[in-house]
């Protein structure tokens, strides 16, 4: 009797897992790309995640959710509207609902005192560099441009833009599409040194090929609210090129440099010089390795030539294991290290990394991540676990 | 006792057979579902490249570089791109003239997409797709071989 029940019992619980396993094979058919209208594609991305870490709160580098205790972070999603205008024009908008606002990190917003409304903050540009972080609040919006299609090697971007700069800053938050959880140090503000400003608002012409590509641009630059508003007549120059492999083995494989420099409205000019590399090799075994390696180097100079100088780079290694044409298995290891100064000790910072990402189909990555976060002349690192639900519409 | 004894071996048994039978029918229900989609590969599509015949003939490597996103002009006419609602003919296209799984040919348009390049193909079925052709200048669509009319080009057939 109590072998039948068992029986039952498993049958009843097979029915149950076959149930929310035929959601997944659903929800294949469903496509990343979803038509609206004729002349409007909406689509994009969000994450959930939590992460925890042995001792501390808002550790260099990593979301504010990273703390003593763990923290889950808000739902972050954010789509994107994309309106044909012609077949060479269209209108790119992305609203990003970001997930921890800085007002119930902070408890206020650091601002002098004699300001007495926000917006006095934002449109003056005495007050700029008072704010001390940029796209504060719950909404961002990383995209807000008209592009021109005139050929291949030639379209323009007018308008606000997530900076092209290395690997992944084009799609700075899109964590569905990169194998991290968090990214990189060298993208975040780490203890005040921004190597590359997130966003900027300007004028753009990029171009691609089978081969080559590249992306130049004028902007406003760095600065709270250098997207809103900019007196600086020191423009932001920024130059992206890379070749990538659109076939064979190495298919995927991308090798790029990068040069940045804009002033802040302190007078303070910021270089940054960038190399990226994403070596991809397929069907290695039942799956592919890819190994990826990103270094930026920063100066800034003052007015009266005073230089400061900072090293970032890390180096992931991920092997893709198809499980069948849907699910996939993605373990990978990453260095990623910071050199807040480096004409001073004790202050690189280093992360080891190990993930996994396990995609049961393209719209959903289910990310864990473990790291060992050491300071330089502190004596305890520090361990950090974080998982994350990474899913695109 | 003795009987007691056997009762209860018996009973043990029989809920382990029981556990036994209801993990085996567990296991090959997550068998069966993790490897369906590469079963439903196996019926394989025929499929065709088709265009407008306006539009200049294109090579199997531009069909590639179109496909990927990398180039989007042809004969200075923008191109506009459709792939059939048809997963077997689709992933046939893919692995056939792309070189690619399905899921790497997704996960390349996701990241374009999102980083600000636009939306990948649409998908549409077979005959959307030849309506579509039909009226644009230059479009090339990918669809079931069965379905080419002959009112349209046909730039490249495959298994």
């Amino acid at each position: 009797m109590k072998g039948k029940l068992a029986f039952i019992h498993s049958f009843i619980y097979s029915f149950i897992l076959s149930f929310f396993l035929s959601l997944f094979s659903f929800a294949r058919a469903q496509e990343v790309e979803s038509l609206f209208s004729e002349r409007l594609n909406i689509y994009g991305y969000g994450l959930f995640d939590f992460c925890i870490a042995s001792e501390g709160e808002f550790l260099p580098g990593l979301p504010y959710e990273c703390r003593k205790g763990g923290s889950f972070a808000q739902l972050l999603v954010a789509p994107f509207f994309e309106f044909l205008i012609t077949k060479r024009a269209k209108l790119l908008l992305e609203i990003e609902l970001e997930y921890v606002p800085q007002y119930e990190i902070f408890g206020e917003i650091k601002a002098p005192k004699n300001v007495e409304d926000i917006k006095d903050i934002e449109f003056s540009t005495k007050g700029a560099d008072k704010v001390l972080v940029e796209g504060f609040g719950e909404i961002d919006i990383p995209y807000a441009f008209f592009e021109y299609n005139f050929i291949d090697l030639l379209k323009i971007r007018l308008g606000k833009y997530l900076n092209p700069f290395g690997l992944i800053l084009e799609r700075r938050d899109a964590s569905p599409s990169y194998p991290y959880l968090f990214i990189p140090m060298m993208y975040n503000e780490v203890a005040d040194v921004r190597i590359i400003p997130f966003y900027n608002a300007g004028i753009q012409l990029r171009g691609e090929s089978a081969y080559l590509g590249y992306a130049i641009q004028v902007a406003n630059g760095r600065g709270s609210v250098g997207n809103a508003i900019d007196a600086n007549p020191d423009k932001a120059i920024g130059v992206h090129v890379f070749g990538h492999m659109p076939d064979g083995v190495l298919e995927g494989s991308v090798i790029g440099f990068d040069f940045y420099t804009d002033k802040d409205f302190k007078d303070v000019r910021h270089n940054t010089f960038g190399g990226h590399s994403l070596l991809s090799i397929r069907d290695i075994g039942p799956g592919n390795i890819e190994l990826w390696g990103e270094v930026a180097y920063y100066t800034t100079e003052t007015k009266d030539k005073t230089t400061k100088k900072a090293l970032a780079w890390y180096a992931l290694l991920s092997y893709r294991y198809f499980i069948s044409e849907n699910w996939s298995l993605l373990p990978y290891v990453m260095y990623d290290t910071f050199d807040l100064n480096l004409d001073e000790k004790n202050d690189l910072i280093s992360n080891i990394v190990f993930g996994l990402n396990v995609s049961p189909f393209i719209q959903l990555v289910l990310k864990l991540e473990f790291r060992n976060q050491r300071i330089q002349g502190e004596e305890k690192s520090r361990q950090i676990f974080g998982f994350g639900v990474a899913y695109t519409f | 006792m003795k009987k007691i004894k056997n009762i209860i071996i018996k009973k043990v048994k029989s809920v382990n057979r029981g556990r036994i039978l209801g993990l085996l029918t567990v296991f090959s229900l997550l068998f069966c579902h993790l490897f369906s989609p590469a079963i439903s590969l196996s019926s394989q599509g025929d499929f065709a490249v088709i265009t407008n015949p306006a539009c200049p003939d294109v090579s199997k490597d531009e069909l590639k570089l179109l496909f990927l996103g990398y180039k989007k002009i042809l004969g200075g006419y923008p191109v506009e791109l459709f792939v059939s609602r048809d997963e077997a003919v689709t992933s046939d296209f893919i692995q056939n003239v792309l070189g690619l799984k399905p899921s790497e040919f997704n996960s390349h348009w996701l990241k374009r997409a999102l980083s600000g390049e636009g939306a990948g193909p649409k998908r549409l079925t077979d005959e959307e797709i030849i309506s579509r052709i039909k009226n644009i200048q230059c479009a090339i669509g990918v669809i079931s071989s069965k379905k080419a009319t002959p009112d349209i080009k046909i730039l490249l057939k495959g298994k």
